[in-house]
């Protein structure tokens, strides 16, 4: 069996006597889905911020495409092509929109005269081709999760860390983003993608993660991770069960 | 730019400028677009050369302008683009007057001082301010702010090399090895080359990848991060090009005022006055500053010579919290969305 593309062993994380990640391991292969779940508080983002280089792990492991990256700056773990969005979108404000992609082009290391050609491709394949000129904080929310994920993608990164990019959308925008995750990962990208509503998770994950207090609780496929008892007393609640006759 | 561009001496706002979306050609991968401003400049400048020159009271006006355009325009790199708002601007052209006059009162040429002197500022300057990359907004201000209050108490009580409190003098006898001239014609040229320099470095900062990283660091530097943007790199990066051009305009400075001493050196004044006309011309815009001194420094000398005995401050504090209240963007920010507010009107 060849090495996973990422490959986490005993993640851990400590501010001060709490213990926010606790010895997590993970993987993901190439052309995986792999969702994290699990109750606020329970580290997803203190994951995704030691995996991107935002913060360093105390203790642990981070192998990208067979490259140690624990402990790297986060521009340099984007280059090594592993790059996430954010919980709360944090555009450029002064920038335009096309400015806000050109700086993940280059970013990922492209020349000027490449990387509008993929700054105004990734616009077109976010949906925000129309909107490239005007300034980022004018945008709508949903706008700014497209934002997001498009300066993201300019990275030309093989693994995207996907931080709630659902939270707060309409019902009706709902599939429009599932559909933006599976068409990026129809382009080669492999996933990790946090997020709480379950009906996402069900439907995009081949594998799901849950944390609990910082520490993995469960792995598996969604239908295994829903029907694990353990999970649905921490984290899905017996009227998650009930409702879905489990 | 638009599709028909034609670099004109009035920028295009940076953040309405449309992109000309796939491919560029080999024009916009070189520095080439800074060819109208600097052919437009040199002309200006030649022009305004002959025409002020022999008048020592509108050459001493403009030579002003000129110096402020270029140590705002330095600031406005660092606190405009990088959003890292410098209290202490002074100290580099402080430090810098200091080390140019002790050079060329000790047989130096100025032209030769002036460049060995701007790289060691750079240098020096860079290493002060880099712990400092870790405070953020007020806290990277104040920090500054106390670096010339330093300068000015060491350079009291080093009168070996500065003359204490009673300051050094520049040479009297003309020579143009050492930048003293009776006629005034040389002072315009060298600080329109300089602020020149200073406005076309901003203008290839505004039209490259370096300015949007900086305007990204700005605004958020852990998602310029993560977007693959090395934040510290960029900070420094943005730290020596704003020294560089401080000192540059220190070394200048000295040649016409042919005097230095603590307190004209270090003033809390130039430090402030640096960072009004960048937010009042337009912050973080390639000509705002250009345009702040444009407008504010011929104002400043115009209202003392009207109005004397103390009413003109009155007058600029007035224009100044007028310029505040109703262009709060400074006035090419104002400008622009005056601009596309009609553009929508005709839509």
């Amino acid at each position: 069996m060849t090495s996973p593309l990422l490959d986490v062993r005993g993640l851990t994380k400590q501010f001060g006597g709490v213990k926010a990640v606790n010895g997590v391991d993970l993987s993901l292969d190439e052309g995986e889905i792999v969702g994290l779940i699990g109750p606020n508080g329970a580290g997803k983002t203190t994951v995704f911020n030691m995996l991107s280089g935002t913060l360093r792990p105390t203790r642990g492991e981070i192998h990208l495409a067979g490259r140690e990256v624990t402990g790297w700056r986060a521009h340099r773990v984007c280059a090594a092509g592993m790059t996430r969005t954010f919980q709360v979108v944090r555009p450029f404000r002064s920038l335009s929109v096309t400015d806000n992609v050109l700086v993940g082009a280059t970013g990922g290391g492209a020349a000027e005269g490449q990387a509008r050609s993929i700054a105004a491709e990734t616009l077109e394949f976010v949906g925000l081709a129309a909107q490239a000129h005007r300034p980022a904080r004018e945008l709508s929310l949903i706008d700014l999760k497209r934002l997001e994920v498009a300066r993201a993608l300019a990275t030309r990164p093989r693994v995207l860390l996907l931080d709630e990019v659902f939270a707060g959308l309409t019902p009706r925008e709902l599939p429009l983003a599932v559909e933006l995750v599976q068409a990026i990962r129809r382009r080669g990208i492999s996933l990790i993608v946090i997020e709480h509503l379950m009906q996402v998770v069900m439907n995009l994950s081949d594998r799901v993660v849950v944390l609990n207090h910082g520490e993995e609780l469960a792995v598996g496929t969604p239908e295994e991770v829903v029907e694990n008892p353990v999970v649905i007393e921490a984290y899905l609640g017996t009227e998650y069960r009930d409702a879905h006759g489990l | 730019m638009t599709s028909n561009s034609v670099p004109t001496t009035v920028d295009e706002p940076p953040r309405t400028t449309p992109v000309t979306v796939p491919g560029v050609g080999w024009r916009d991968r070189l520095p080439v677009r800074l060819g109208t401003p600097l052919v437009a400049g040199l002309v200006l400048l030649a022009v305004l050369a002959l025409a002020v020159g022999p008048n020592a009271y509108l050459a001493g006006i403009v030579i002003e302008t000129l110096f402020w355009i270029t140590a705002a325009s330095a600031w406005n790199v660092l606190g405009g683009y990088t959003g890292m708002l410098s209290l202490g601007h002074a100290l580099f052209i402080g430090v810098s007057m200091y080390a140019v006059t002790y050079a060329v009162n000790h047989g130096w040429s100025w032209w030769a001082a002036t460049p060995l002197i701007v790289v060691a500022m750079t240098v020096i300057g860079t290493l002060l301010l880099f712990p400092g990359f870790r405070l953020r907004g007020p806290f990277f201000s104040l920090a500054t702010f106390a670096l010339p209050l330093i300068a000015t108490t060491l350079a009291v009580y080093a009168k070996g090399l500065t003359g204490g409190s009673q300051g050094e003098t520049w040479p009297v006898n003309p020579s143009g090895g050492q930048f003293v001239f009776v006629s005034r014609v040389p002072y315009l040229l060298v600080i329109g080359v300089i602020a020149l320099v200073s406005v076309l470095v901003s203008v290839f900062i505004d039209r490259r990848a370096i300015g949007r990283r900086m305007r990204a660091v700005a605004d958020d530097d852990v998602a310029a991060e993560a977007a693959g943007v090395p934040a510290t790199r960029t900070r420094l990066i943005a730290t020596a090009t704003s020294i560089a051009l401080s000192s540059l305009a220190g070394c200048f400075y000295v040649t016409y005022v042919a005097f230095v001493d603590p307190t004209s050196a270090f003033a809390l004044d130039v430090s402030l006055k640096v960072v009004l006309l960048a937010i009042l011309g337009g912050l973080g815009r390639s000509y705002g500053p250009l345009i702040g001194a444009i407008i504010l420094i011929p104002a400043d000398s115009w209202l003392a010579g009207a109005f004397p005995g103390g009413v003109h401050l009155l007058l600029y504090g007035a224009l100044l919290v007028v310029l505040v209240l109703f262009l709060p963007q400074g006035i090419l920010g104002g400008a622009s969305q005056l601009l596309v507010r009609l553009r929508r009107r005709r839509a």
